[in-house]
């Protein structure tokens, strides 16, 4: 293994590492089921492997790596698997001791479910976008390049998810 | 805390409804020898891509019906008329129907019923966006599920549309209205329904061998429609089903789905090669893949069936010898594919570094590779990967305006030496180019001389 391909694979682990609990998250946000999220995380990394591999630099792998990913889940033939990953996330929770990344709070785990089932109804590139704002941590120069759309636009698009979500959450406290 | 900042902690949080994922990681391992990355079971024409057929399994199957197959048998008999067809959308084996169900014009969203209200607000509704108004098809029909197609165009193709409609409140999140609920929606791949247990799967025949009006055995390479992990299906695993119906021979495979957790990945020769003895010589009877439905015409008189090009004679079209590379490679791709191949007119001292196989554009995007002279590259990824499957080509970099892929328009983008230019996908397929080492004028001066190579 050269020194070129045995950094890359070094970098690719390192994003891996980082990034696959987000990218997975990304994927079933944007509706793929759990397997399919899965098999699109795996697919990325893999056309990310051949493109570093064949000498490509990509300047920036994390924008990269959802850029693709979005593509991947959106993809139509994929609808399917997106209203069965609909279908999973809308069964009754399951027991806590199974639940990931919450903090033992009842009470911001409510809200956080809340605001995530107020995120499902939104349309697919708000949702994208609000998911790598502030899920992802990606500035919008960088959300721009991952969904092919400028940052002002992400922008925009986030703005105007956080409105719906605020107007939804809004009425859902209302008595 | 104010409900903005509430909400931002919450987007900053991970949802209880997401598992850990604690998958290693696998794509290094599975890169080795693999040529694409398959994103979803192949559609469409296919030609064979098996060169050899060593050591096949000889097997003539019997079937009951046009699609529905048997168990498999090793004898040869003549099927005389056919059962009932049942077809259903691919994947989904809770709704089987039969298609005469689908002639005549649609009309079923013009019903007076509640479901038929539902189907109408759901198609207005942002959830129904891209679906048809009009030209529904009611093809299942209970008290608590209902099952609605649509035919819509999609590129030169038809293509269909399903919405499932399940009586009762929703479970979340789902359209509903009228006390009917909206379940699965999207793309319908219509196929013959397979025997318990299998999925469909399409197949091509071995241009290996000669097809002649004389031919008894059909040399095809078979193309489950599942992820095999780049591993053909074994042939016991498969079902062929022969079906004589009038001057159409129509033979309709399944595969046995494979054990555990597949991955998608295409690997050139994963068809798996089969042998089919005909009753009787091919003669001048159409020879017709019944998986896909309607079934798809695979040789018409004797002679293996080129899908027509629906736009036969392009003004760009150009022989294979103008390219610069081997002429019978980008002729063999051309006359694989459905769509249009371009190629590169290249100056003294470029060379094509990579090809594959050329037949693998029958079924999977087409890669060239050109070397320059001071350590450029070109290289031109055209197909059917559609939009899924051509991220792969896009390159990070800002999007700096339009430029020409050949006669079309694309996408420009890149810098420092590494651009790029994308299509839209049209007919199912889209051409790009990307380069390295070159001034963002001599990239848009090569990509707009690609050329089509005549079929």
């Amino acid at each position: 293994m050269g020194d070129s391909e045995a950094g890359n694979e070094r970098a690719l682990q390192l994003l891996y590492q980082r990034r696959s609990q987000e990218l997975f998250g990304f994927a079933r946000r944007l509706g793929l089921a759990d397997e399919d999220a899965s098999d699109a995380v795996q697919e990325t990394m893999l056309r990310l492997w051949r493109e570093l591999d064949s000498g490509t630099d990509v300047a920036d792998p994390d924008a990269w790596a959802f850029r693709v990913l979005y593509r991947l889940a959106v993809d139509n033939h994929r609808l399917r698997g997106r209203l069965r990953g609909l279908a999973e996330r809308l069964r009754p929770p399951r027991a806590a001791d199974d639940r990931g990344g919450l903090d033992g709070d009842p009470a911001r785990r409510i809200d956080i479910d809340a605001v995530w089932q107020a995120i499902d109804r939104l349309p697919e590139r708000q949702r994208a976008v609000l998911y790598l704002r502030f899920r992802a941590d990606l500035p919008y120069e960088r959300i721009g390049i991952a969904l092919s759309i400028s940052a002002s636009a992400a922008r925009g698009h986030a703005a105007t998810g956080l409105a719906s979500l605020r107007r939804r959450l809004s009425q859902e406290d209302r008595p | 805390m104010n409900l903005d900042d509430q909400i931002e902690a919450a987007l900053r949080g991970r949802p209880s409804d997401e598992p850990s994922y604690d998958e290693p990681l696998t794509a290094l391992g599975g890169a080795t020898g693999v040529e694409k990355v398959r994103l979803a079971p192949r559609a469409g024409t296919r030609v064979s891509r098996r060169s050899g057929l060593a050591g096949l399994a000889v097997v003539v199957a019997l079937v009951a019906g046009v699609a529905v197959i048997g168990p498999r048998l090793h004898s040869s008999s003549t099927l005389v008329g056919a059962a009932p067809q049942q077809i259903q959308c691919r994947g989904w084996n809770d709704s089987n129907f039969s298609p005469d169900l689908l002639a005549g014009p649609g009309s079923a969203e013009n019903g007076t019923s509640e479901a038929a209200g539902t189907l109408r607000q759901f198609v207005s509704s942002p959830y129904g966006s891209g679906f048809p108004d009009h030209g529904w098809y009611l093809v299942e029909d209970t008290s608590n599920r209902l099952l609605f197609v649509a035919r819509v165009q999609n590129g030169d193709a038809p293509d269909y549309v399903e919405v499932e409609l399940n009586r009762g409140a929703p479970t979340g999140g789902q359209f509903t209205a009228n006390g009917w609920s909206v379940g699965v929606y999207g793309s319908c791949t219509l196929r013959s329904v397979p025997p318990p247990g299998f999925v469909s799967a399409l197949w091509g025949l071995d241009p290996a061998f000669l097809l002649t009006a004389e031919t008894t055995e059909l040399h095809i390479g078979i193309d489950p429609e599942t992820c095999t992990g780049g591993n053909p299906i074994p042939a016991d695993q498969v079902q062929i089903g022969v079906a004589y119906v009038g001057d159409r021979i129509v033979v309709t495979a399944a595969a046995r789905q494979p054990d555990g957790i597949q991955t998608c990945i295409l690997v050139a020769g994963s068809s798996t090669p089969y042998v089919v003895k005909l009753a009787a010589p091919l003669g001048n009877r159409e020879l017709q893949d019944g998986g896909p439905w309607p079934a798809e015409t695979r040789a018409s008189g004797g002679h293996a069936f080129v899908p027509p090009s629906p736009t036969p004679y392009p003004s760009n079209w150009h022989m294979a010898t103008d390219c610069t590379g081997d002429a019978n490679f980008f002729k063999m791709a051309s006359m694989s594919a459905s769509y249009d191949v371009y190629c590169a007119v290249l100056p003294a001292g470029w060379t094509v570094t990579t090809g594959g196989n050329p037949q693998l554009a029958a079924t999977a995007p087409l890669t060239v590779e050109y070397d320059g002279p001071a350590g450029e590259t070109l290289t031109l990824e055209e197909g059917k990967f559609g939009e899924a499957a051509g991220a792969e080509v896009l390159r990070v970099g800002p999007e700096i305006g339009a430029a020409s892929f050949g006669d079309r328009t694309g996408t420009l983008g890149g810098s420092n030496g590494s651009y790029y230019v994308f299509t839209q996908p049209n007919g199912g397929a889209m051409w790009t180019a990307r380069c390295t080492g070159m001034t963002l004028d001599d990239f848009k001066a090569l990509a707009a001389a690609l050329i089509v190579v005549a079929k």
